[in-house]
């Protein structure tokens, strides 16, 4: 289970530093050089690695620069990931959103859950609610990486019961 | 009061601008990225002013002798030398009208400059950057609690020599002349000092109602590379994606709110 979050925080730091993103990458005699802001914004920079000579045109550089669209591919595929890991902070935003309407939903139903304590034993509650819980607890940690196949065996059981079903309701006939 | 409000309807229209509108632009620069942007506004403005400056300049240098001189003076940006050489507000207004007044020369002369109609074109396209950015770099210091040293007398930021010594400042001093910038102001002084006086070969602005506009210099369209091209595309791949994420996140806090008055029973 490879998890990006290390990287999207990278992207994140670089960004609160230095208000945007950067990549580059470096041919034989051009420079490419990607910039980002928050917006989506992107310019992408071409430039001679050193002085250009008179006369001579950067658009032939490019031309005959071969290890230029070798480079250029990585620096677009780290620049694609450091974008992928700047939309950690609005996600954690509306994480943060999410935990103060739960903060408030609970203030408001404490008296609710309150009583549920108090009424049964603490023990027999959590050993009730525990089925859920875990399913709960597994859904939120795998689910983003298992996805729907997490309704696999579920969706094995159903279809186990519906072809039973159906092999008892038309029987052969011959 | 108005004014407030006026101030807060401006930031809310331009925020809403930038979150439905993605824009990538291709550059070609001609020379190598000696050395990177300065952190602080006030000399990233400086960097700008002196960009334009000189652009004005040479410009001034390959026209001048085909257009009625007004003044005799030797420094060729069609009216003689600048007065404000360094980067407050008075130095942007100067750059502004004199990229205005450089635009309408070379239109009314047009007949006796033996440069081709695409030289023409190309550097009045320049001169209206000039123009355009100039105004938008005024308009942003003349906003309401940005440039604390509106009063020459504090501070005068349209003198080079003072420029000079404000480079030279400790941060905590620098600190109390130095712009009160938002994000969104900053990256608008950022993103015209990275284009600066550059070739922009590819443009293309997305807006969120459909709109695709891509613009393509004459130059490039004319003698196409295929790998600018591909990485202009890859570009606008990563912004569209980047964006996606942006309004899926949006609308997840959406659901979330609505969720909030209308849970599910």
């Amino acid at each position: 289970m490879k998890t990006p979050y290390l990287q999207d925080f990278r992207a994140f730091r670089e960004f609160i530093r230095s208000g945007e993103l950067k990549s580059k990458a470096e041919g034989e005699s051009v420079c490419i050089d990607l910039q980002g802001n928050i917006c989506g914004d992107i310019l992408v920079f071409i430039s001679p690695k050193n002085r250009i000579a008179e006369g001579q045109d950067i658009m032939d550089l490019v031309l005959t620069d071969t290890l230029l669209q070798k480079n250029a591919k990585v620096a677009f595929e780290t620049f694609r990931m450091k974008t992928k890991g700047l939309a950690l902070l609005p996600t954690s935003l509306v994480w943060l959103i999410n935990i103060c309407f739960s903060a408030v939903f609970f203030t408001h139903y404490f008296e609710l859950i309150h009583s549920s304590f108090v009424q049964n034993d603490f023990l027999s509650f959590i050993w009730r609610t525990s089925p859920v819980l875990i399913l709960t607890a597994v859904t939120v940690f795998f689910g983003k990486y298992l996805g729907i196949n997490l309704f696999k065996p579920l969706f094995a059981v159903i279809t186990r019961i519906i072809r039973i079903v159906r092999r008892n309701r038309n029987r052969k006939v011959s | 009061m108005f004014g407030k409000a006026q101030k807060l309807e401006e930031k809310v229209s331009s925020t809403l601008y930038d979150l439905t509108h993605l824009e990538i632009n291709t550059i070609i620069k001609d020379e190598m990225i000696a050395s990177k942007a300065p952190a602080s506004p006030r000399l990233l403005l400086h960097a700008l002013a002196t960009k334009y400056f000189e652009k004005m300049w040479s410009i001034g240098d390959k026209y001048y002798k085909f257009l009625p001189q007004v003044d005799t003076s030797k420094v060729f940006i069609f009216q003689g030398e600048m007065k404000n050489k360094g980067s407050g507000f008075d130095s942007f207004t100067e750059l502004s009208d004199r990229a205005e007044v450089s635009i309408k020369m070379i239109k009314e002369n047009k007949a006796s400059i033996p440069f081709t109609e695409e030289t023409l074109n190309s550097d009045i396209m320049m001169l209206q950057r000039i123009h355009n950015i100039s105004d938008d770099v005024r308009r942003i210091l003349t906003m309401d609690g940005v440039d604390p040293c509106k009063d020459k007398g504090v501070f005068d930021f349209d003198n080079k020599q003072m420029v000079s010594e404000f480079r030279n400042m400790t941060a905590r001093q620098a600190e109390k002349y130095e712009l009160n910038l938002d994000l969104r102001q900053l990256m608008v002084f950022k993103k015209a000092n990275d284009i600066g006086t550059e070739r922009v070969v590819l443009q293309t602005v997305i807006g969120m109602d459909g709109d695709i506009t891509t613009r393509i210099s004459k130059l490039f369209a004319e003698q196409p590379v295929s790998l600018i091209t591909q990485m202009h595309q890859d570009a606008i791949g990563i912004s569209v994606d980047f964006w996606k994420s942006l309004i899926t996140v949006v609308v997840k806090l959406g659901e979330s709110i609505i969720g909030l008055f209308n849970p599910k029973t």
